[in-house]
């Protein structure tokens, strides 16, 4: 493709433009689909580039499936949705194997996960069974049916929504499958002018603009291992210890983040910096993703949850008490 | 990026545009080339951000420094060198005009340290201190404008600690009781108290407040109040010596002078002359100097020409009489207390010539009962109001140890005091007694120097008598009296005569044990009809009375007839207690008479022989006498005032405690921009610029990250937040990048710092400058290498 041999030679010359650049193109893509909300778009490419699924919370209207649908169309990629309800099948979403007359064997039919992007929408509708067969795959990035092994395309990127009330007839993801999710982020309310100007903008222009792939898949791959390259350092590495060794330690909080939680932190906290411009990590760059990244994870005490916290909060109070770290030489 | 940091802070009028073209390749040059020109730019920084942040206006007025700054670290070493040679002349001259300026208190003070100004200018004990100040505090100027980068609050604590520095060193003192002894005491004051002490303070004061102004590029007007304060009050003080009349217009010529260069085109005179160069300006400048010298040599020569024909203002006058005399009764009155031995006197006179009479009172008025002493005493220092009179007269210096001073509120001379070892005693400047205050104790011993007329009987008889009062109530029943003794004589005859009645016409001196007493126009006809018998005190009050009844003007005079010489010694008691009369003549003064009746020396003199009128010992009265050894009593001051002094202590260790705070955040961060890794460079221009941040009142602690901060900081002070943000990147950079930092960016990251803090200074108000500058940094003091570094 001539554009992405453009591109790709760019990358010897200078990969963090060649990010920006690629960065730049899927934000104003998706962006157009959904005014008004730069950070929600913002923390949600950022979940796309550190190479991890999104789950996104919030009440119904506010742009969860659009959000989920412009990050699928931006990108030139597979991409299926999968409406979760109370009587969807595990198989329904992994595939199913099916006797072959002609041949005598058993093929493996694909299911909607067998594609780049999966739109899981209203993922706590579905029973148990089925949301442990989508998160098992997230995870193991791989269906296995009948001891054959069949893994999913990467990039696999998983979008979940799910909406917090209207919890009849819910099966609440339980928080060792929450950790699955990179990150879990709120879309919110528009704020006045962005209202205003989205109503302005249906009002004259009709339905939404039909979005086009701006990247190519070898491209997010590309940019997804870029990420991983970005630089961090030991005070910051120390900082996010600290910060894991904090929520542990939180008399709010019953179960603290997991290794795992913190190598999410750090992932999210580079795809941030990349999507800043910057080659190396900074604490600002934690603080920036850490409600994103550790608010799922986290388990409050009884007591906590009594009081009426939150987890956002607790992270936040954390964040603020976590001394950063700085290097020899800087006091 | 480096564009916009400019256009967005620095919004001038067009034609400052040149110049930030300028400086913005100063910058880019000073991070290639990292030899320091981002350094030597940021030397001149503030001003140059002062003069920004003033608008369009002052922008406007000051088109010298506003395009010159930049130019000093733009095209190389030579250019560089040549602007900071002119910001230097600039500077030197701007303090050089603050200590002119702070010459001017001393100018005006000086009628008030001498018995004429130019005595006292003349003197190094008064010149040094007052213009000395004057000098040091511009030194100190200066020298932190020059040599430093200190924010102009820290150069203002300097100038003060270096003023108080000086005070202590030159004139240590009690400070406080300066201005009010100066209103309380009698001119020509002590070249070594309170009052020369608040002279160089207030020259100080004047030239830190006129050099403040100019260093920072204002209007020389703004350096004028407190000189032209501080010349007002030296006039009004001064103005009892009589002759300053010269000062007042003097004064207005030197300010003259310098409001029309103040207001020399645009209102830059100064600078212009210093930066720009031009023969103009320079002749300006050499104006200066020679109007202040015209005026004050005009003044000097042709005193009546400018001096105003009324007395000027005294502001001596504002304020109660200063000094109550320990002694409040008559010492007419307390003569028969003395002359019976019921109060004890012992006084031991060394003299350097042989003593005829020892005076102590003199009485002025008599109201038909006593004399009394009319007239206020002033305080005074160690020389003493002049008689004020051509007369001739003789010096006599005595040393006078008291060792029963029984009610003796005096201090006894020769003659009438003009030194006196013992400061701060009251001097009634009309009669030259001097008297003890009550408020601090008696000097046990002292040294008084006193003139003595020197009369001769052949120049009396020629001379005539002042005429007293017109016509004296109290007395007039004595005028047939009078009359009838003197016969036709007049003058000096007359008077003769009548002191002849009584010491030789039949009268005898009372030597029972109980002598009448009272010397009242009862006891005086008693004596003269009746008795023919009486003390000192009623022959001196009866001549006295007499004489004033034919219309002269005389007073009486209690004093002691010493006994016989011992050695050069003589040791007065209460009974050499004696009193007499004076009359005052036109050419040759008070004359004393002496009408009592003596069997031994019934009438030794009238009149002094005449001696030598300039002994040795006189020549030069501030050599110390040989009769006075170092034994000088101890000052009442250093033993009554014990508070003032821990005050002052106090209020010095405060000043040194808020100066140190500059100082040593200056020494941080010298020691922080010495630091030779470059990484660890950039992470102390940081740590130095959020300490800034920090004294102007933005809280961080050691969980917010460096963007929360810069983001902070840019809320607060938009100004500084440009430089700040990009220091920020460079601080990222280098704490948490993978790449190595070059010295070129520890160079850049410190230059961003200057300009930031800068910035940042000038957007604060004063009083937070002022806040900013002494808030301590408990962080980063004590000061090692160590510290600062790591």
């Amino acid at each position: 493709m001539k554009t992405e041999e453009s591109l790709s030679t760019s990358t010897d010359a200078d990969p963090a433009a060649y990010f920006a650049a690629g960065h730049a193109a899927v934000r104003s893509n998706v962006e157009r689909a959904l005014s008004g909300k730069p950070q929600a778009v913002r923390m949600a490419l950022t979940c796309l580039f550190a190479g991890g699924h999104l789950l996104v919370e919030d009440v119904p209207g506010v742009g969860k499936t659009t959000l989920a649908k412009a990050i699928a169309a931006s990108i030139e990629a597979s991409w299926h949705r999968i409406q979760f309800t109370p009587d969807l099948l595990p198989t329904d979403i992994t595939g199913t194997t099916v006797y072959d007359q002609k041949t005598g064997t058993f093929d493996f039919r694909q299911g909607p996960v067998f594609s780049h992007v999966v739109l899981a929408d209203e993922i706590n509708r579905a029973s148990p069974k089925t949301q442990s067969a989508l998160l098992e795959v997230m995870e193991e990035r791989q269906v296995t049916v009948d001891g054959r092994a069949h893994p999913v395309p990467t990039p696999f990127l998983v979008v979940a929504t799910q909406n917090p009330i209207d919890l009849q007839g819910t099966y609440r993801l339980p928080e060792a499958q929450l950790d699955r999710f990179l990150l879990r982020i709120a879309v919110g309310y528009p704020d006045l002018a962005a209202e205003r100007d989205l109503i302005m903008g249906r009002a004259r222009a009709g339905a939404p603009p039909e979005l086009r792939p701006v990247v190519t898949v070898d491209q997010i791959r590309w940019m997804i291992e870029y990420v991983s390259r970005v630089y961090v350092s030991e005070p910051v590495a120390e900082y996010v210890a600290r910060i894991a060794e904090a929520t542990r330690t939180a008399s709010q909080l019953q179960l603290g983040i997991s290794p795992r939680g913190s190598l999410a932190l750090v992932r999210t906290a580079q795809a941030w910096a990349a999507c800043e411009g910057r080659g190396y990590v900074t604490p600002d760059d934690v603080k920036a993703v850490a409600e994103a990244a550790l608010a799922h994870r986290l388990v409050l005490a009884p007591q906590a949850e009594i009081d009426g916290l939150t987890a956002a909060g607790v992270v936040s109070e954390i964040m603020s008490r976590v001394i950063v770290p700085v290097p020899a030489g800087a006091r | 990026m480096n564009t916009s940091v400019m256009n967005g802070n620095e919004p001038g009028p067009p034609q400052n545009a040149p110049a930030r073209g300028r400086a913005q390749g100063t910058t880019q040059s000073a991070v290639a080339t990292g030899q320091g020109q981002g350094v030597t730019q940021s030397v001149v920084a503030p001003g140059r951000g002062q003069g920004a942040a003033r608008g369009a206006s002052a922008a406007g007025r000051t088109p010298g420094v506003g395009q010159d700054s930049p130019v000093s670290g733009h095209g190389g070493g030579g250019r560089a060198d040549r602007g900071r040679r002119r910001m230097g002349a600039f500077m030197a001259g701007g303090c050089a005009l603050a200590a002119v300026i702070g010459m001017l208190p001393v100018v005006a003070f000086a009628g008030a340290f001498g018995r004429t100004p130019a005595e006292a200018l003349a003197d190094p004990r008064y010149l040094l201190p007052t213009a000395g100040a004057a000098l040091v505090v511009a030194a100190a100027c200066l020298v932190t404008a020059v040599a430093t980068r200190l924010p102009p609050v820290t150069r203002l604590t300097i100038g003060v600690l270096a003023l108080a520095v000086h005070l202590m060193l030159v004139a240590p003192s009690d400070l406080f009781s300066g201005p009010f002894r100066l209103l309380t005491s009698i001119p020509p004051l002590d070249l070594d108290g309170a009052e020369l002490a608040t002279v160089a303070l207030l020259a100080g004061l004047a030239t830190l407040a006129a050099a403040e102004p100019v260093l920072r590029g204002r209007s020389v007007a703004w350096a004028l109040p407190v000189a032209l304060l501080g010349t007002a009050a030296g006039l009004a003080v001064s103005a009892a010596s009589g002759s300053a009349a010269w000062l007042g217009p003097a004064a207005a010529l030197v300010m003259a002078a310098l409001l029309v260069l103040g207001a020399w085109p645009r209102g830059g005179g100064v600078r212009l002359l210093a930066l720009t160069g031009r023969r103009s300006h320079l002749i300006v400048a050499a104006a200066v100097p020679v109007v202040v010298a015209a005026g004050v040599a005009a003044s000097l020569v042709l005193p009546g020409v400018l001096a105003p024909q009324a007395r000027p203002v005294d502001a001596r006058e504002l304020v109660p009489q200063p000094v109550r005399p320990r002694q409040v009764t008559s010492p007419l009155a307390e003569f028969p207390a003395l002359h019976r031995g019921r109060t004890k006197v012992r006084l031991t006179v060394t003299a350097d010539r042989p003593v005829t009479r020892l005076r102590y009172a003199t009485l002025t008025v008599f109201d038909g009962t006593y004399w009394t002493a009319a007239g206020t005493y002033w305080r005074a220092g160690t020389r003493l109001p002049d008689p004020g009179d051509n007369a001739p007269r003789a010096t006599v210096t005595e040393r006078v140890r008291v060792e029963e001073p029984g009610t003796l509120g005096m201090l006894v001379s020769s003659g009438r005091p003009v030194e006196v070892s013992a400061p701060g005693l009251g001097v009634n400047p009309d009669t030259g007694d001097v008297v003890l205050p009550d408020d601090r104790p008696a000097p046990p011993e002292y040294t008084v120097r006193s003139v003595v007329p020197s009369t001769d009987p052949a120049r009396l008889a020629v001379d005539q008598p002042a005429p007293g009062p017109a016509r004296d109530p109290t007395v007039a029943t004595f005028a047939v009296d009078a009359k009838k003794i003197a016969g036709t004589e007049r003058g000096h005859d007359a008077l003769r005569r009548l002191a002849d009645h009584f010491a030789r016409g039949g009268y005898a001196e009372d030597s029972s044990p109980t002598p009448p007493s009272g010397h009242g126009n009862w006891q005086i006809r008693r004596l003269m009809e009746k008795t023919k018998n009486g003390t000192a005190e009623q022959y001196a009050s009866a001549f006295a009375v007499l004489a004033r009844s034919l219309g002269y003007d005389v007073r009486v005079v209690v004093g002691f007839l010493p006994p016989k010489r011992q050695g050069d010694r003589y040791r007065i008691t209460e009974r050499d207690v004696d009193a007499w009369a004076e009359v005052r003549f036109a050419q040759a003064g008070w004359v004393p008479f002496h009408p009592t009746p003596r069997k031994e020396s019934p009438d030794e003199a009238e009149a002094v022989p005449e001696e030598d009128p300039a002994p040795p010992a006189d020549s030069d009265p501030r050599q110390p006498d040989p009769a006075t050894p170092a034994s000088t009593p101890p000052e009442p001051a250093t033993t009554t005032a014990p508070p003032w002094q821990w005050s002052l202590l106090a209020v010095a260790a405060l000043l040194v405690a808020m100066a140190a705070v500059p100082i040593l955040k200056g020494a941080v961060r010298a020691r922080r921009r010495r630091t030779a890794d470059p990484r660890g460079r950039v992470a102390a221009a940081w740590r130095e610029t959020l300490d800034r941040y920090a004294d102007a009142g933005l809280r961080t602690v050691a969980t917010t990250t460096a963007g929360e901060a810069a983001t902070a900081a840019a809320t607060r002070f938009p100004a500084a937040a440009p430089a700040t943000g990009e220091l920020l990147e460079l601080v990222n950079l280098a704490m948490y990048g993978a790449h190595e930092i070059s010295p070129a960016e520890g160079e850049r990251a410190w230059a961003l710092a200057d300009t930031a803090r800068a910035r940042l200074r000038s957007a604060l108000p004063f009083g937070s400058k002022v806040v900013a500058a002494l808030r301590p940094r408990w962080g980063t003091f004590p000061i090692s290498r160590r510290a600062a570094r790591s």
